[in-house]
């Protein structure tokens, strides 16, 4: 997919305040992590030995930020299948531990029907307790079913 | 790769907070290697798309990851505290790319922020990203 070809606004084109809805994943279990870390390439022991997590002050490995953040754009997409997300900015505010899952939520905060369709949104994942794992900011512009992959 | 050791290690010096910067770098959206991160990211159902973060496999590069670890150093462990994607573009499976990297090794507080911009081997950029690590010291571990 190159830059998503202009489109019309949708009629049902969310407004300030939409809400995204909950979405969860994991369990992130130590052998999703083994996973994750042979095809991202990210083999930082912190993520996958107990010991190095525990010689940093962590009871459990975390998991990797970016498994979680990769989650961002399939509970983007679960809500609303005719965007593509373009920008994502996020900050690790505390770890997500092995075993644990995270719940997505997130606000429509700025939404453009001109010059073309676009949206801002702020994402949270939330941990255990509710805990705020990671927020981000995500930009997502329209595109037409067509151009749908 | 040894250039990329060379060049990294000669603007090593250049000033109080390390700096380096990577010669351009080939990489490619293979399709399986992309279906195995859709996959692990519970992305699985959005079919022929490469994720926005997918990118982040190339830092995994072994010329960033030597860059990485010299940038690094010893007796600390990285931990993500920050990322950003920001693309014009998506990119495209199975097509090639071209990666340009920096690296900033700071002291205080200690962490390394890499930049990187993703082009097409024509040269119109595609995106950029960005990763701020801080650096966490490893406590002395105990022998039993």
């Amino acid at each position: 997919m190159n830059a998503p070809p202009e489109t019309s606004t949708p009629q049902d084109w969310p407004e300030v305040g939409a809400d995204i809805g909950l979405r969860a994943f994991g369990p992130f279990d130590s052998g999703r992590l083994a996973h994750y870390a042979a095809v991202s390439g990210d083999d930082n022991p912190l993520h996958l030995d107990a010991s190095v997590a525990k010689a940093v002050g962590l009871a459990a490995p975390p998991v990797h930020g970016m498994l979680i953040l990769g989650c961002f754009e399939p509970a983007l997409l679960a809500w609303r299948r005719d965007i593509a997300l373009m920008g994502l900015s996020a900050k690790f505010l505390a770890p997500i531990l092995v075993g644990e899952e995270v719940v997505i939520s997130g606000r429509v905060v700025r939404a453009r029907r001109v010059p073309r369709p676009e949206l801002v949104l702020r994402l949270l994942a939330r941990g255990p307790n509710q805990d705020i794992a990671v927020i981000a900011e995500a930009t997502a512009l329209h595109i037409a079913t067509e151009a749908l992959p | 790769m040894a250039r990329a050791a060379d060049q990294a290690q000669s603007e090593r010096a250049a000033g109080p907070d390390l700096r380096l910067r990577l010669p351009p770098i080939a990489v490619r959206t293979e399709a399986e290697r992309v279906a195995r991160f859709r996959q692990e990211t519970d992305a699985a159902a959005i079919e022929g798309l490469v994720p926005l973060a997918f990118p982040v496999c190339w830092l995994a590069s072994p010329e960033i990851r030597l860059a990485l670890s010299r940038a690094i150093g010893e007796g600390v462990l990285p931990v993500h505290e920050a990322q950003s994607f920001a693309f014009e573009r998506r990119l495209e499976i199975d097509a090639d790319y071209v990666i340009e990297a920096e690296l900033l090794r700071k002291d205080d507080p200690p962490g390394v922020h890499l930049h990187a911009v993703v082009l097409t081997p024509e040269g119109e950029a595609c995106g950029r990203l960005e990763a701020v690590l801080r650096l966490a010291p490893i406590a002395m571990r105990s022998s039993s």
